[in-house]
């Protein structure tokens, strides 16, 4: 032996089991610490890819572009992933609500649309006399033409800036190809179609044959700026500019139309909720190896005082300790990141096999994974992270211990006296419980022991109820999904749809709820004619008036933020809501408009409307959109009395839990047909479509909870076993005065309750308190929540059910302990 | 109660290299028998002690309490037999560090979901001296004070038998003098078996019958 350090690697041979534990610990660490990492970023990609496949891989695009400025953004250096895309014409599907675009995909910009070119059979169109058709198109459409069979469509296809007149022609086109259904366009009522290259040369004249161009900015940081720049050096209007907020807000990409959508916060909750989640990761990783260090150290103190005894400094003591870490770091970090990214791969594995890969557009879950390993970038960084944290909670983990262990008095370590007990001793009652009473003063004689275990709890049950919590805002899909109501949408063309009839759906005993719209709308063009009503509303020339009434349940949602009394008024039909027009220029001249305010009052009929508030989103029926101008919004009561008039525009039945949809469908078929100019829309393909992606995103939160339940079971079982293993004398006495085994276990399952029950409870009140966090990262305003009773509810039992189970493994040994062997131990 | 040890061996290891701690030991104890076990060290006494109050299991041979043979039954039973017939003092204490001195004596009844005795307990703690030193914790109580609480801990749940493993070996001469002046005052007015292992030979003659181990054969010296 050439150097004390020796000692060190002495020490971790002769203690086998401790250096084990610290092994595993340290391993588990950075194993926790990788995943998490790693999975952060998976968590990240994922949410990505499900954009980019809900609403193209593409940032932004401009339209109405011409040849030359859309070769100018291909060959612009700031930007890639440039595609061109022409339309070529729109038709509407028969009596669908739904629209057909067909256009045609220049160099690489089908590929940014995966969801859009999945051929069921034939090929992709080449030339402009091609065409391929989903099939859920070519079944609305009532088309049964084969792939090279010859067919005719209907198109138009009119300008943004409506400079000329709607362009209106018919089309003959050989079908190559039936593509895959895509739902994901129905909730904005499109479906896409794909013509070859050249299509919109020979149909269009060349005033309609504008291109768009989509397109990713090379600099993430700076994608406004460059948005800018391009926009002002092409002069691009602002409304030619489409933002992909969709993947934008996916991606944390900052762009000036944020501001507008609800899911801005998307990201900024992401980076909170991973950040807080992986805080508490962490802690409950360091904190492993924090407790069993201390515990080994604790073990070995004799020897310590007999160094000190013999002469060694304090330092030595420090470095003796830090040393043994040192090597099982050296050793463990580097398997634990083997280990670690080999978990990830099996995270990524199982959260994208047994869900449906075409969610994110592709055709296997290998390609899914293959995708996801793709778009994930830094890893390096977590990586370095998971090391540096590791060590620096081992070192921390150490330091207490050694601390310790140099400042012991070597008489009073050699001697192997315990460690004198606190307890305040109060007035002796009678104990009716002898093993629950005696497990929770144990808890008490290593209060820090006791506090870091269940502090490790309390880490796995506050990140589950917090991931509980927050999955749901890392569901992209829900935005899109939450663009409808119900499970269909039923128009009626024309007189609309009658009471009597909405109410023979209502009466359906499939449907649970129906959503009622009912809107007209008068064009200025028009001369607001046939306005059946008078108003003191002054508009603009170019302004519509509108009037929409909806059911009493969706108005109170419009009108929610809303004081008591203004919700009364709305209902009582004394104050409306108001969509105000949306401003806009032409060049650099700003165009006035109409703009209403919260406590002005209106005069439509003989009443005397006051405004409650002014809302975001205006009310429309059957996928069209907002015709610019004001839209007073009311209930039911007050449009019928103003319009004479009581049918509606569309409804939206929700069905009942488990009801038979394809009977609902085939008889809201004959419904339709008994009630002409009405036609429904199903959603319900799309939201399954939605919530199986969102079920992915879930197991990913779900592995993430595994992996924090795995280290606070690992931290019972090895308090559970240095207790077991600093108090064998006492068990043997216990034993010896006539404690059989069954009651020494009970007195350890009582030490595990009172465990898990601390930590229930501290779990909950720190999850509560990170689900508001949440909430007001979400919502941007701090208020209390409701208490996740269930979530709490289920993590306390498991917890404590795991306290129970890992108690019991190490217990099977001590049961079987013999007394006397036990009585000699030295403590 | 008498015991009946009869015949028996304890072998630690296997073949050649077992080591014979009790060689055909064999002896009766009859209710109320005041007894020491005196022997060098490693010669058997303590592992004569274990089996004799059910701690350890013999390798051969049985140890009758009345009828029954106390090896014979399970965990169990024989816990509940030990906490309800038999008192242990130990020569370490071995009290409950957790415990206070009240809740340490009171432990075996406890353990048999029984309550104290409020009266006997005054009465024992008075008996012991240490009725002042009730909630205090062991670490707070001098050797010899921990030694009477274990001593009111063996007795408190009026047990038919004691063991004392080496009760003075843990304390300075004038402690270990007076605890065992009480268990002879104990053992007199109770008339409890008491059974002493111990090296030190002015105790050992403190009993009525004295016996002695050597390498594991145990013979008795004075016949009462």
């Amino acid at each position: 032996m050439k150097t004390y350090r020796s000692i060190a690697w002495k020490e971790l041979k002769a203690q086998r089991v401790t250096a084990i534990l610290i092994f595993i610990a340290i391993i588990m660490s950075t194993v926790t610490t990788t995943v998490v990492g790693q999975s952060v970023g998976i968590l990240q990609s994922m949410r990505a890819e499900q954009a980019a496949g809900l609403n193209g891989n593409r940032y932004a695009s401009f339209h109405q572009l011409s040849q030359e400025q859309a070769e100018a953004l291909r060959r612009d250096d700031r930007l890639f992933d440039v595609g061109e895309i022409l339309t070529v014409g729109s038709m509407e599907l028969n009596n669908s609500g739904l629209t057909l675009f067909l256009r045609e995909y220049h160099h690489d910009a089908l590929a940014m649309y995966p969801s859009l070119g999945k051929v069921k059979e034939g090929r992709l169109p080449e030339n402009g006399e091609e065409i391929a058709l989903p099939a859920d198109v070519m079944q609305t459409l009532g088309l049964t033409a084969a792939v090279g069979d010859r067919i005719s469509l209907t198109l138009s296809i009119a300008r943004m800036d409506g400079s000329i007149p709607r362009y209106e022609y018919c089309a003959d086109f050989t079908l190559t190809a039936v593509l895959e259904s895509n739902y994901t366009g129905y909730a904005t009522g499109t479906v896409d179609g794909i013509v070859g290259i050249g299509a919109a040369k020979r149909l269009l004249p060349k005033e309609y044959q504008l291109y768009s161009a989509d397109f990713k900015t090379k600099s993430r940081t700076e994608f406004q700026s460059i948005v800018n720049e391009l926009a002002n050096e092409l002069g691009i209007e602002e409304k030619n500019t489409q933002y992909n907020w969709v993947l934008l807000d996916a991606m944390g990409i900052a762009y000036d139309e944020a501001k507008g959508f609800s899911t801005d916060t998307g990201f900024s909750f992401m980076a909170l909720a991973c950040a807080l989640v992986g805080a508490l990761m962490l802690l409950a990783a360091g904190l492993v190896i924090y407790n069993v260090l201390k515990i080994s150290v604790t073990k070995k103190i004799r020897q310590y005082g007999t160094l000190r005894a013999i002469g060694a400094r304090r330092r030595q003591l420090y470095i003796l300790i830090s040393l043994q870490l040192l090597l099982l770091c050296s050793a463990g970090i580097p398997c634990g990141i083997l280990l670690g990214l080999l978990c990830t791969k099996g995270v990524l594995i199982a959260a994208t096999g047994f869900l449906n890969p075409q969610l994110f557009m592709v055709d296997s879950a290998q390609e899914l994974s293959a995708a996801i390993e793709a778009s994930r970038t830094a890893d390096v960084l977590p990586l370095l992270a998971s090391v540096a944290v590791t060590l620096a909670f081992a070192a921390f983990a150490s330091f207490p211990a050694a601390r310790y262990a140099s400042r012991v008095s070597p008489t009073v370590a050699m001697a192997g006296r315990v460690q004198p007990i606190r307890r305040r001793v109060k007035r002796y009652k009678p104990i009716r419980n002898v093993e629950a009473y005696y497990a929770g003063l144990n808890l008490k004689r290593s209060p820090g022991r006791t506090a870091i275990t269940i502090l490790s709890l309390v880490m796995s049950i506050t990140v589950f109820v917090a991931l509980q919590s927050f999955t749901g805002l890392l569901d992209t899909s829900s935005a899109v999904r939450d663009m409808h109501l119900g499970d269909y949408a039923v128009s009626g063309e024309g007189a609309g749809i009658s009471a009597q009839a909405a109410d023979a759906l209502l009466r359906h005993q499939a449907v649970e709820h129906l959503s009622t719209v009912r809107l007209s709308v008068f064009l200025p063009e028009e001369g607001m004619a046939p306005l059946p009503f008078s108003t003191d509303l002054m508009l603009q020339s170019h302004e519509s008036l509108q009037l929409a009434g909806i059911d009493e349940e969706r108005l109170l949602a419009y009108a929610d933020g809303l004081t008591e009394n203004d919700k009364e008024e709305l209902l009582a039909g004394t104050a409306c809501l108001v969509k105000n027009p949306i401003p806009f220029s032409y060049g650099d001249m700003e165009v006035s408009f109409t703009q209403l305010a919260t406590d002005d009052w209106i005069t439509v009929g003989e009443r005397s409307l006051r405004v409650a508030g002014i809302v975001d989103a205006p009310v429309t029926v059957n996928n069209e959109g907002f015709i610019n101008g004001v839209q007073i919004i009311t209930g039911d009561q007050v449009y019928c009395s103003l319009m004479n008039d009581d049918h509606f525009s569309e409804v939206y039945p929700a069905l009942r839990e488990g009801a038979d949809a394809d009977a609902f469908e085939d008889w809201l078929s004959q419904w339709c047909a008994k009630f002409p100019g009405t036609h429904y829309l199903s959603y319900r393909q799309s939201d399954a479509q939605m919530e199986e992606s969102f079920a992915q995103l879930r197991t990913l939160c779900q592995a993430l909870i595994f992996f924090i339940g795995t280290i606070g079971i690992l931290n019972i079982i090895n308090t559970v076993y240095s207790n077991i293993h600093t108090r064998v004398a006492e068990i043997g006495v216990q034993r010896a005065m006539g404690m059989s085994a069954e009651s020494l276990c009970r007195t350890f399952f009582w030490e595990a309750a009172y465990y898990g029950m601390f930590a229930s409870v501290g779990g909950g009140v720190l999850g509560y308190l990170c689900t508001v966090v949440i909430s007001a990262a979400a919502n941007d305003a701090m208020q209390l929540t409701a208490v996740p009773i269930a979530a709490i509810g289920q993590a306390s039992a498991v917890s404590i059910a795991a306290c129970l189970l890992a108690t019991a493994v190490p217990l099977r040994g001590a049961k079987r302990r013999s007394i006397v062997e036990s009585i000699r131990s030295v403590e | 109660m008498n015991i009946y040890v009869r015949d028996v061996s304890k072998i630690y290891g296997t073949d050649e290299a077992g080591v014979v701690a009790l060689d055909h030991a064999h002896m009766t104890v009859h209710a109320g028998d005041f007894i020491s076990i005196m022997g060098p060290s490693g010669s058997g006494k303590s592992t004569l002690l274990h089996i004799v109050s059910g701690l350890e299991a013999p390798t051969s041979g049985s140890v009758l309490y009345g009828d029954t043979d106390i090896h014979a039954g399970n965990d169990r039973q024989l816990s509940a037999f030990r906490r309800r017939n038999i008192g242990f003092i130990f020569q370490q204490f071995n009290l409950l560090p957790v415990l206070s001195a009240q809740e340490n004596i009171v432990m075996p009844l406890l353990l048999d979901k029984r309550q104290p005795d409020e009266a006997y307990l005054k009465e024992l703690t008075g008996l012991l001296g240490i009725e002042a030193r009730l909630s205090h914790l062991p670490h707070q109580l001098s050797g010899g004070q921990q030694q009477r609480v274990a001593i009111a801990r063996a007795l408190i749940a009026k047990p038919k038998i004691i063991f004392a493993d080496e009760p003075t070996g843990n304390l300075d001469s004038k402690s270990g003098s007076e605890v065992m002046k009480l268990l002879c005052r104990i053992q007199e007015a109770t008339n409890q078996t008491l059974i002493v292992i111990t090296h030190d030979s002015r105790i050992a003659a403190m009993a009525k019958r004295r016996l002695v181990i050597v390498d594991g054969v145990l013979s008795e010296v004075t016949a009462q």
